[in-house]
């Protein structure tokens, strides 16, 4: 149709039609640049997305996360509440040690009851020490203090190394093995308060 | 746009001209939104392209670059050993090993440190032997590295017939230094 329009017009239009057309080749040009822009990001992110390191990166980055909250949680004991608690444990577990947990549930919420512990855990530093993705095996390496009160007692601070057997379930990690490194250091008084994170 | 177009052709010159700037304004308008579309759509791809390759994420090497990561593994392990073991009868040599193995800030605070061994060990005749039972790299970027590292240390002295031993957790910066791992900073907790 425009074809049409143009070719008896083009000529007496010109002083007329210029700015117009002037504008509209302009706009046609940026456009044309956006899209080639537009095609060019796209691509990127389409390559970000299927890229395999990155995938590995992100990969270590959730077994970091995911190791750190769970041996906090597997070092975090209310006695006032300890059913919770221990389902809280066996929620961050998987394979060997959830069927620990899961077998001597009764026993160690005994033990917890008894002895009216409190403990509080703080990560003071965490590493991915090996990753499988195929295999969806980790491991990893927690350091962390933890505060624990017993009714009659003084609270006291243990320095724990632990070293974590980890396998994917899921969108996230669990822990299949929590494993301490060497033996344990402790004192008296509650763990200073946390640094800056690491 | 299509309606008056027959005129247009039929009559003269003059008349064409509403319906070409007509169709001229339409043809801006759609292309002026086809560009806000464009760009648009350059912007949301390059943002999700740059949170997925210039996160702090992305960049960090450790277990993505696996021979790498073994590298400063196995040199950190190594260059902890030389640093935190010695033997009040081959003192030199100890310094000497170690001095190897550190670089930046941490020479000055390991010569600190060794000063005041040179003065206590040989009293007590000492000999502290380190060993790493687990090492993890946390980060890795080019030429510098964080390692956590757990320490052990036996300290066995004249007098004492069972060896001392002190457990110890350690974040070292690590720098490669000529193509060598080195400790540029350890810090304790």
């Amino acid at each position: 149709m425009t074809s049409i329009a143009t070719k008896p017009t083009l000529q007496s239009q010109t002083p007329q039609g210029g700015p117009l057309r002037k504008a509209i080749l302009a706009v046609a040009a940026l456009t044309v640049v956006a899209l080639v822009t537009a095609g060019w990001f796209g691509l990127s992110w389409y390559m970000a997305a299927h890229d395999k390191s990155l995938a590995v990166s992100g990969e270590r980055d959730a077994v970091l996360r995911n190791a750190a909250q769970a041996t906090l949680t597997l070092n975090n004991i209310d006695y006032r509440h300890v059913q919770d608690g221990l389902t809280l444990w066996e929620q961050s577990a998987t394979g060997q040690l959830l069927t620990q947990l899961r077998t001597n549930r009764d026993s160690y919420a005994r033990a917890i009851t008894d002895s009216a512990t409190v403990t509080n855990g703080n990560v003071v530093d965490a590493a991915v020490a090996a990753l499988d993705q195929q295999a969806g095996t980790a491991q990893a390496l927690v350091a962390l203090d933890v505060t624990s009160q017993v009714e009659k007692g003084d609270p006291g601070c243990v320095h724990r190394r632990v070293h974590l057997d980890m396998v994917r379930a899921g969108q996230s990690w669990k822990v299949s093995n929590l494993t301490p490194v060497g033996e344990t250091y402790s004192e008296p008084g509650p763990c200073p308060p946390p640094a800056s994170p690491k | 746009m299509t309606i008056p177009a027959p005129p247009q052709i039929a009559d003269t010159e003059e008349v064409a001209t509403p319906p070409r700037r007509l169709t001229g304004v339409a043809t801006l308008v759609a292309l002026v939104a086809a560009l806000v579309m464009a760009v648009g759509l350059a912007a949301w791809f390059r943002g999700e392209a740059n949170q997925l390759t210039g996160s702090p994420a992305a960049t960090n090497q450790a277990l993505v670059d696996k021979d790498a990561t073994a590298q400063v593994s196995a040199q950190i392990s190594d260059a902890v050993k030389r640093v935190y073991s010695y033997d009040f009868g081959r003192l030199d040599d100890n310094e000497r090993a170690a001095n190897e193995v550190v670089t930046g800030a941490f020479v000055d605070n390991f010569r600190q440190q060794f000063a005041k061994i040179r003065q206590l060990a040989p009293p007590q005749q000492a000999v502290v032997v380190a060993s790493v039972p687990a090492i993890a790299v946390k980060s890795l970027d080019g030429d510098r590295a964080i390692v956590l590292v757990f320490l052990d240390q036996q300290a066995h002295q004249a007098g004492q017939t069972k060896p001392l031993v002190a457990t110890g957790r350690l974040s070292i910066t690590a720098q490669r230094v000529d193509g060598r791992w080195k400790i540029a900073d350890a810090e304790s907790f």
